[in-house]
């Protein structure tokens, strides 16, 4: 049996769950969209966030009145492994959305007068072997990464500071109640993956406590910071001509002048997310592998990896055309592919709450 | 592990170069001058930080300073049309001054020129945007150092004359497109024009300045100085604000940090440092726009014997208030937003679909605008310390 | 199915995960940034008095010293006058054998009975033992630590005291400088090729009695000798057996030092970065040990080896312990920083100049292209070619003893350097930053990183070139992982930040000297914190 689970920790644990919910809370948006009619997202991220975490408190509750040790178990047994597949596919389409946004700012303000395949195949040069390393590797990435992203974070926000308008968040809740309510659903395929991700690897964690601990510090760590990098957007930008931008955050870091700083930062500051992200990503993808593992009975973990790693870049390589059938595919997961993660963690539940506790 | 060194090994040379260029096999575009053209639609004249072959010795009496130029339709078809005449290949990576005729201000066309083009050129969105007024070569040459090729001694001088002065706004390219179709704000972009030109006519004054910021009638050692702003209503230029009245409209948005101001007093005048001391309160209720601005003043000459603090700051305050709203309604008049009201208006709108269709109308004419000015002197004259 | 399962075979994807681990067993939660706030070590003091029976005084040593694996400790035993039994004790090695012959034991067996009532402690001390230093205690404690200085301690049947006499002679001339890890301040000494003299230097440095030297034969055909040395009872007994397992896998035709024997047992033999540490100073070794590590000493090697070692005791130093916490804080940034030069400066230059030009001011872009106005070399290959011309100085310097080798650095650094950019073969710039990086590699204290980091320098030279800061990146990542997967003798490479273990110290600022004789958290050694 070769899962490469290893063990890990709470600090750990809860980096990745965090850096996870920050790059996919920054990242995971149709831009277009989101800010046409105006800007809720700053509002509906934070409300994405705290639903997510009350739904995987609720998951992590049930797994614990089960004495289930992680995801798994719990889907083991009638039609879990068949509820599985829905949410093996949203975890990988979690991975494959900020390799999209990245690939997209390189390919736009970057290397212009490169393709979107090299680009990809470079994210995928570290997709797999971090993905091949297992999940103990994954965790200790996602800690050492976690002041690089809380740098990101940061300067991203201090080098936009100067741009920032009160007026660019007007008209307040412009887009109307409804469309809020649609983003905070939508939110949900951003701040449900880095929980259900950390569920499945749960039995590496250092005690069950550890692993809804984990999930609960870092969807919040992640949620504050996703919630600040929106309102720093929306602080920037009016929300019409941000939907005009292929991606908002690197933009974002040039809007302001920063020639007194003699060097230029916003480059640097898009590595330090794509560094961040790729850990992100990687997290989804060996949890996506894992889960897979374990209802098909997989004993090994790395043709799975390398198989769904693959799958992320090549997905991420896909949405960059602009063929209508694509693009619809793309909105589509954008507005419903919380359901892919919401039905089956419901069914989940629901059969939990209706068998009660102990296994 | 051991295995997967060879495939991220086979995956790099999968990956291969993407298409690197080594940094003197380019020439790198410092300012790009745009104008109307004669036989096209425009002139873009480029400022390259490297000597380009055949440009004879005057070019290199200004260190690696050289000049190209092309009429086209686009900038983009400018870049082609010049590529085959460069012995290296054009790079915009460290453009950062994009400066329009006035002509072309205020035809309204800055936004057509620079669409599209910016990015797919990696011309970035905060490049520093100026409007000049007379031929752009000149222009352009006038504006670089001797011996200087980068334009941040000049950048940082104007900086520091919007800190230490007031008398121009520092304006981004992606804050001037917002300007020109968000109606919360109308773009002040900074105004050159040559050493030893005509006088310009402020459109607050209505009469012509010899006094500007930069000193248009001086001698300094850029023949392009900057000469106030140019006031643009949406995207078009409607006129120019002298330095001391875009000091104004500064302390009134908020963006004031330092300046002097020379006032009526006796049969003379008295100078004043002013310094910012808070933000000012800005108010907006049913087409009323209220400003307070919170300023701190001291006396240039604090020996000066025949002033009385009370009646001084009186006078400040009336001066500045007058001033101020002689300017707002002036640009108001020509339906430029400078004062950015938009941006307190908005906040009364429910929806950017309302917001968009109540901007759209000349809704500035009718604002009732009230300026109230707070001073506070920080050395009161005949202060025992100061005598 | 066959054939996937040749396939599988083929890949290896049959392989169970086997490697080592060190189990946790953490005392608390760690905290974010450094170690936890941790109370002082109560004092144990040992107030026993000295047995009465020798069986009794053997049973405690034997307990003390952990003579079981610890053959450092001889216990002589003979009888004094002929009819009194009697045991000396001293430290192989800490006393000098000569004098324990000549001055005790021949003298104590030749010696005439006391006459009756004569009080044993009192006759042995005043007629028998003629050296000049001696005294009785009653005292354990005492006994104990006389020993441990390298004095023999003579207990005699039913006395209920013991004589403490000084035999100290442990190498003193004949032991080296160090070469190689110089520092300014602290001890000089350097391990010597004897086996014996080295353990005698460690011994002088921990005067403990639970520091243990196991000594070890490899059972080659050459029967090289090795010593195991730890503190018995701190350093974790997983990682002594760990240890233990790999020595006795390892069966050398010829192990010529104590690098040899460490590529043998180390978890990645194909790791460009070292697993052990290898060092020629006592000291570094001392603490070490005092850490909870364990050491290895090899016969005919001037070198000890010490395992478990992590990327961050690679980069310090004994020094930053000898120095001022401020002082030491501000060194060790200076060193990360020359290593970060080191390693990234050379790739970071290619991907701007190759890929992102707009991240250099205008000023400097001009610099650079006026400094290649005739330079005939392509930017990337005058760069890998500088670096691979440094790594040519850098070895003949190495290889040519004495004053000639640096003589080689200068004619190789100066004159070559000079001469190649009057012939426009390479820029100025280019040398200056090659010769930076050559100046931060020199700050990593460790040799084995210093090359491992030439090894990452030039692929990330490669990366930066082929795909400016993107290929950076994706090479810092992938070294990022390497790292993090990697493991020394069980405990993970990046403690204790990643994972994150309670640590002695924070890993920027030099902490408090009083922590450091603490073990460390991420070495789960069985004192634990």
């Amino acid at each position: 049996m070769s899962l490469r689970l290893g063990r890990f920790g709470l600090q750990e644990s809860a980096s990745a769950v965090g850096l996870a919910a920050l790059v996919s809370g920054t990242f995971s948006l149709n831009v277009g969209e989101t800010f046409a009619r105006g800007n809720v997202c700053y509002m509906a991220t934070a409300a994405g966030a705290l639903l997510g975490l009350g739904m995987l408190r609720f998951l992590g509750g049930a797994m614990e009145r089960r004495g289930c040790r992680d995801l798994g178990d719990l889907l083991s047994g009638g039609l879990g492994p068949l509820l599985a597949l829905p949410l093996v596919l949203a975890l990988v389409l979690a991975g494959a959305l900020p390799l999209l946004r990245f690939a997209v700012a390189m390919e736009r303000y970057i290397f212009v007068e490169a393709d979107y395949v090299p680009i990809v195949l470079y994210l995928l040069g570290v997709l797999l072997p971090l993905v091949l390393s297992g999940m103990e590797c994954v965790a200790r990435m996602a800690k050492l990464l976690l002041i690089p992203g809380a740098l990101a974070l940061g300067l991203t926000l201090l080098l936009a500071a100067p741009a920032f308008r009160l007026s660019h968040l007007y008209p307040l809740f412009s887009p109307g109640f409804s469309a809020f309510w649609d983003q905070t659903r939508e939110a949900l395929l951003r701040f449900l993956p880095p929980g259900v991700a950390l569920y499945v690897a749960g039995r590496g964690c250092q005690g069950q406590k550890h692993t809804v601990d984990g999930v609960r510090r870092g969807l919040l760590l992640g949620g504050a910071g996703a919630t600040l990098m929106q309102l720093g957007l929306g602080l920037t930008f009016f929300g019409p001509d941000m939907a005009a931008l292929s991606s908002p955050v690197f933009c974002m870091t040039m809007a302001a002048r920063q020639e007194r700083l003699g060097l230029r930062l916003d480059v640097l500051v898009l590595f330090l997310w794509v560094m961040t992200g790729l850990v992100a990503v990687a997290f989804y993808t060996y949890g996506a592998s894992l889960l897979l593992c374990r209802v098909t009975g997989v004993e090994d973990i790395r043709p799975v990896g390398a198989l769904l790693s693959l799958l992320a870049a090549g997905l991420a390589l896909l949405f960059t055309f602009d063929a209508e059938p694509v693009q619809s595919l793309v909105r589509w997961i954008y507005r419903q592919g919380y359901l892919l993660l919401l039905v089956p963690l419901g069914l989940v539940l629901g059969r939990s709450m209706l068998l009660g506790g102990g296994r | 592990m051991k295995r997967a060194i060879p495939l991220v090994l086979l995956l790099s040379l999968l990956c291969g170069c993407l298409r690197g260029v080594p940094l003197d096999r380019y020439c790198y575009v410092l300012d790009i001058g745009v104008e109307r053209g004669n036989t096209l639609p425009y002139r873009f004249v480029f400022l390259l930080n490297q000597d380009t072959a055949g440009q004879g010795e005057a070019e290199a009496d200004r260190g690696q300073v050289s000049m190209v130029s092309a009429e086209e339709r686009s900038l983009f078809a400018a870049v082609d049309a010049l590529s085959g005449a460069l012995p290296a290949q054009l790079s915009f990576e460290r453009t950062t001054l994009l400066v329009f005729s006035r002509e072309l201000a205020e035809a309204g066309e800055i936004e057509a020129v620079t669409e599209g083009a910016l990015s797919r050129l990696k011309i970035r969105q905060n490049v520093w945007v100026m409007v000049v007024k007379g031929d752009m070569r000149s222009a352009l040459s006038g504006l670089v150092s001797p011996g200087d090729p980068s334009m941040n001694r000049l950048k940082a001088n104007v900086t520091l004359f919007e800190e230490n002065y007031g008398y121009v706004e520092d304006w981004g390219l992606s804050g001037m497109r917002e300007a020109f179709h968000t109606h919360t704000e109308d773009a002040l972009l900074p105004y050159a024009a040559l050493t030893g030109g005509a006088l310009e006519e402020d459109m607050a004054a209505g009469q012509p300045y010899p006094y500007l910021g930069g000193g248009l009638l001086g001698e300094g050692q850029l023949k392009t100085t900057l000469s106030g702003s140019a006031v643009f209503a949406g995207d078009r230029m409607v006129g120019v604000l002298s330095g001391q009245h875009t000091m104004l409209v500064l302390m009134a948005k908020g963006t004031f940090r330092a300046g002097h101001v020379s006032l009526p007093w006796g049969e003379g005048t008295i100078d004043l440092a002013l310094y910012a001391l808070n933000r000012p309160k800005r108010s907006w209720s049913k087409g009323r726009f209220g400003c307070e601005v919170f300023l701190e003043a001291d006396l240039e000459d604090p020996t000066r014997l025949d002033v009385d603090a009370r009646e001084l700051i009186d006078a400040v305050q009336g001066y500045l208030a007058a001033e101020m709203d002689r300017v707002f309604r002036a640009t108001a008049r020509a339906g430029a937003d400078v004062f950015g009201v938009g941006r307190e208006a908005i906040r009364a709108f429910h929806s950017w679909e309302e917001w968009a269709a109540f901007g759209s109308t000349g809704w500035l004419r009718d604002v009732e605008a009230t300026f109230t000015v707070r001073v506070k002197l920080s050395h009161s004259p005949h202060d025992p310390a100061l005598e | 199915m066959k054939l996937f399962e040749t396939i599988g075979r083929k890949l290896r994807f049959d392989e169970p995960d086997g490697r080592f681990e060190l189990l946790e067993t953490e005392a608390g939660q760690p905290s974010f940034f450094h170690g936890q706030n941790q109370p002082p070590v109560p004092e144990m003091r040992d107030e026993r008095p000295v047995p009465r029976r020798l069986k009794e005084s053997r049973r405690w040593l034997a307990a003390a010293f952990f003579t079981e694996v610890n053959t450092d400790l001889i216990l002589r035993a003979f009888r004094l006058c002929g009819s009194v039994d009697a045991l000396a004790v001293f430290l192989n090695g800490m006393a000098d054998g000569e004098e324990i012959s000549d001055f005790i034991l021949k003298q104590a067996m030749a010696a005439p009975r006391p006459t009756r009532g004569q009080n044993l402690v009192d006759y042995a001390l005043h007629q028998v033992f003629s050296l000049q230093e001696a005294e009785r205690t009653d005292r354990w404690a005492q006994v104990v630590s006389a020993i441990l200085e390298g004095r023999t301690a003579v207990l005699l049947e039913g006395a209920g005291e013991a004589v403490l006499l000084d035999t100290r002679g442990y190498a003193g001339r004949g032991v080296g400088t160090a070469q190689n890890e110089s520092t300014v301040i602290g001890p000089s000494e350097a391990f010597h090729e004897n086996l014996r003299i080295s353990i005698t230097l460690l011994r002088r440095i921990l005067r403990r009695t639970d520091f243990v030297c196991e000594f070890r034969d490899l059972g080659s055909q050459n029967n090289v000798k090795i010593a195991l040395c730890y503190l018995g009872g701190v350093c974790s007994e997983a990682l002594l057996g760990e240890i233990k397992r790999r020595l006795a896998r390892v069966k050398p035709d010829l192990l010529l030092s104590a690098g040899t024997l460490g590529q043998r047992i180390e978890d990645r033999p194909w790791s460009p970065v070292p697993q052990t540490l290898l060092t020629e100073r006592p000291d570094r070794a001392a603490q070490a040990v005092m850490a909870g590590k364990a050491v290895i000493l090899v016969e005919g090697s001037p070198q000890a080896l010490i395992l478990p070692v992590t990327l961050w005791g690679l980069l310090l130093t004994p020094e930053d312990s000898y120095l001022r916490r401020p002082a030491g804080t501000i060194l060790r940034f200076v060193r990360l920083f020359g290593a970060a030069v080191s390693v990234f400066l050379p790739a970071y230059f290619l991907a701007l100049a190759y890929h992102h030009q707009g991240l250099l001011s205008s000023d400097i872009l001009s610099t650079v292209i006026a400094s290649r106005r005739l330079v005939f070399l392509p930017m990337g290959a005058e760069m890998v070619f500088l670096l691979l011309v440094f790594q040519l100085v850098r070895e003949a310097g190495v290889r040519v003893p004495g004053a000639v080798g640096q003589t080689v650095g200068i004619i190789g650094g100066l004159i070559l350097g000079q001469a190649a950019v009057s012939a426009n073969f390479v820029s100025t710039v280019a040398l200056i930053i090659v010769a930076l990086t050559g100046l931060g590699n020199f700050v990593i204290p460790n040799y084995d990183l210093q090359i491992a980091v030439a090894h990452y320098r030039v692929a990330l030279c490669l990366l930066a070139l082929l795909g400016g800061l993107l290929g950076l990146a994706c090479g810092i990542m992938v070294a990022l992982i390497l790292l993090a997967d990697q493991k020394s003798f069980g405990v993970p490479f990046l403690a204790p930040y990643a994972p994150k273990t309670v640590a002695r110290e924070s890993l920027l600022f030099r902490g408090d000297i009083r922590g450091q004789g603490r073990t460390q958290d991420d070495l789960n050694g069985e004192a634990g914190l």
